[in-house]
């Protein structure tokens, strides 16, 4: 891997989250005041998950966080015994 | 330019005996050309591999005063080896790099006038910040470099860019104040050392430098040093 495909995957990052804060911004800040019969509303999903997809991101994620610290603090116990 | 001052360089080392003499090298090339008063005291751990005797062959070329040995037996860590080494200092800065190249004697001119500009009582090297960055790092390692910093960021609120950089300048009385305060081990060590100086008060300033991944030798950073980082981060968090 090169710096430029580092550079290209940092900008990668960057819009990505700039596009979920904008996102998230429209839908939980913005559309409560849009009419419902405004198009816009099709491109956002049910407002249900706009708190249910964060609570199982952030799940998913500690439970990820969670394994790796488990790993990481029982495998060289293993490497040691063996 | 000859000032009043005298820069003690600290390089506690580890198995480092490949680097040793072209790190030792470098230092002394900057710090006289720039004209500074300065000695380097090597903190060496018992390394194995022969760094002690590296380190008396330069002694025995650059003479006794200008590098100072401080050996331990065992390794005892990098605070305990920064307050052995501080013990015997004649100067009145303080200078931490690592011993393995990947921060550069280059910048130390730099440290130096910034630290002039305002009377700093700290400037650290940032890799994140305006000409600083890294060179030699693979994705992941980049990634993983940044989330730290990111994380530290979002807990601690330092006001400083980069954290966990250990190329440093401190006033002696400072550096001496703040390793007493410390408790941390690893990495999270040199990110406690710029919280207690936030709460102590001490004005810190910047340089953007260039770390370069070590030319020889193994890095240290795994899993557990990962497991490590976050449990001091997360007692910081808690007590501070």
């Amino acid at each position: 891997m090169t710096p430029g495909v580092h550079q290209v995957t940092g900008w990668g990052l960057v819009s990505l989250s700039a596009f979920i804060a904008i996102y998230y911004s429209i839908w939980v800040i913005i559309l409560p005041f849009v009419d419902q019969d405004q198009p816009i509303h099709t491109f956002f999903l049910p407002r249900i998950y706009a708190i249910a997809g964060p609570l199982v991101a952030g799940v998913i994620a500690l439970t990820l966080i969670g394994a790796f610290v488990l790993y990481v603090t029982v495998s060289p116990k293993k490497v040691k015994k063996s | 330019m000859a000032d009043k001052n005298k820069y003690t360089v600290l390089l506690p080392t580890y198995e480092e005996r490949a680097n040793l003499p072209i790190i030792v090298w470098l230092l002394v090339k900057y710090l006289t050309e720039s004209d500074y008063d300065f000695e380097i005291i090597i903190i060496d751990d018992g390394s194995p591999d022969g760094t002690l005797e590296a380190a008396k062959d330069l002694q025995r070329i650059y003479g006794e005063k200008k590098i100072v040995l401080r050996p331990r037996e065992k390794k005892l860590g990098l605070g305990t080896a920064y307050m052995h080494g501080i013990k015997h200092a004649t100067g009145n800065f303080i200078l931490i790099l690592d011993a393995d190249m990947s921060h550069h004697p280059k910048f130390i001119p730099d440290f130096i006038k910034k630290q002039a500009e305002k009377n700093y009582d700290i400037v650290t090297g940032t890799r994140y910040v305006g000409t600083g960055g890294v060179y030699g790092w693979d994705l992941k390692r980049k990634l993983i470099s940044r989330g730290a910093n990111l994380i530290t960021q979002i807990l601690l609120r330092p006001g400083v860019s980069d954290l966990t950089g250990s190329f440093r300048l401190y006033k002696k009385e400072v550096l001496e104040k703040l390793i007493t305060s410390c408790v941390s081990k690893g990495y999270t060590f040199q990110i406690e050392m710029i919280i207690r100086a936030r709460q102590n008060n001490f004005t810190i300033a910047e340089v953007p430098i260039t770390f370069v991944d070590r030319v020889y030798g193994e890095s240290k950073l795994g899993g557990n040093e990962i497991v490590g980082f976050l449990k001091g981060i997360l007692y910081l968090f808690a007590t501070t």
